[in-house]
């Protein structure tokens, strides 16, 4: 075997698709040829990175949903059509929390923060709905929830910050967050787009009962 | 009598049905998020199979080997409503416009590691690739998947599944600035 057939076969070799005949003859060459033993040691590093790029887990509770829509469990099944029409977001718990027309309405009174109902120690996702009149090419989001309550996934962070577009139309934004405590709070995500600031508030509830679906609507403060 | 006891011997008991396919739902939901590359899409594909396997109980317990015939049919369901999707844009408009589900990509820790910026760039160079080499690259290289098993999964020979795994190999290569080429020119030298 020369060089060439080395590095063409080495993904066969790696993949261990080569014959036992093939593969000691393959063998025989990477002893005695450093050029390919290196090829080899860089493939074997990248298969590594490959095997190490893992997938997020799901949201607490994935196991019990995945079997939600058997017919035993189809009455304890949140799904509406609304949500559905969201890529059928979330079998488990729901909250949906819309914030309409997003920019083009500026607050000027106090409004009653709307409050949504979470069971402790059960993830629930906070769906909240931008509805943009046009493409926001670069807006500031931040979201801050209470230090008793976590974002799935995500223990012990509860303030995060980024920067993303919004498309025109309908954006929707999924939290899953679990409360820890009893204790209830405020989920505060803001909004910056140029120099406007928009600020929404969710006022949290915790029970230790399930608890069902809660639609909020526009309520802005 | 015999006919009565064949009936009861068939129905399904949902404990049953969730004991044999609970063992196998964390890797169902990894399988499903690699093509998806979203939770709730992965979360609401996995309970379709689920539903879709509930009334087939017995026959799954007559299946030696689960997992890549699992894998076959959440594969196949989301084949389908992938074309269900292209046939009927507008049912499924609402779905371009998901912003973003915090927990998938966009929670940056405070810290990044360069193994962290490694994984991003992998990321990307990931969604650069079409669906058929992204998948392919994803389920062999990072779930594990043999060509054989992926060759039944996919219903796509061997040989056409090995060509897209050595494209997707070299994009990816090719992204991160590890052009594949450098070694073999190096050789040839």
């Amino acid at each position: 075997m020369n060089c060439n057939i080395i590095l063409t076969q080495l993904d066969d070799y790696i993949d261990g698709e080569l014959k036992p005949g093939q593969r000691s003859q393959y063998e025989a060459h990477l002893g005695e040829c450093d050029s390919c033993q290196q090829a080899w040691q860089q493939e074997l590093q990248f298969r590594q990175l490959m095997k190490e790029h893992d997938v997020p887990a799901p949201a607490a509770g994935f196991e019990d949903r995945a079997f939600a829509k058997l017919p035993r469990h189809a009455s304890t099944s949140h799904k509406s059509t609304f949500i559905a029409g969201f890529g059928g977001a979330m079998a488990a718990g729901i909250v949906l929390f819309i914030a309409a027309a997003l920019f083009l309405n500026p607050v000027t009174q106090q409004q009653a923060i709307p409050n949504i109902q979470l069971t402790l120690h059960e993830a629930k996702k906070v769906n909240m709905v931008f509805d943009v009149p046009e493409m926001v090419a670069e807006a500031t989001f931040s979201m801050q929830v209470p230090e008793h309550i976590d974002i799935a996934g995500r223990k012990g962070l509860h303030q995060i910050e980024w920067k993303t577009a919004l498309k025109k139309g309908k954006n929707l934004l999924s939290l899953p967050i679990v409360a820890q405590s009893s204790e209830g709070g405020e989920l505060v995500a803001k909004i910056k787009y140029g120099d406007q600031e928009k600020v929404f508030r969710l006022k949290l509830d915790i029970h230790s009962m399930e608890q069902g679906m809660f639609t909020i609507n526009n309520k802005a403060v | 009598m015999a006919a009565i006891l064949d009936f009861f011997s068939k129905k399904q008991s949902p404990d049953e049905f969730e004991a044999l396919l609970k063992p196998h739902v964390g890797h169902l939901y990894r399988v499903a998020y690699r093509l998806t590359n979203q939770a709730e899409a992965a979360e609401d594909l996995v309970q379709d199979v689920m539903l879709h396997f509930y009334p087939k109980l017995n026959e799954l317990k007559q299946i030696e080997n689960l997992k890549p015939w699992l894998a076959r049919s959440l594969y196949n369901r989301f084949i389908d409503n992938l074309r269900k999707a292209k046939r009927n844009p507008v049912t499924d408009a609402m779905e371009d416009t998901v912003l973003e589900t915090i927990t998938d990509h966009n929670l940056q820790p405070e810290h990044e590691t360069e193994q962290d910026l490694m994984h991003q760039r992998l990321e990307q160079a990931l969604q650069q690739l079409n669906d058929d080499q992204r998948h392919v690259v994803m389920l062999h290289d990072m779930e594990g998947y043999t060509l054989t098993e992926l060759a039944e999964i996919m219903a796509v020979p061997v040989g056409t599944l090995k060509s897209r795994l050595h494209r997707a190999r070299n994009s990816i290569k090719a992204s991160l600035s590890m052009e594949p080429s450098d070694t073999l020119m190096r050789v040839k030298g």
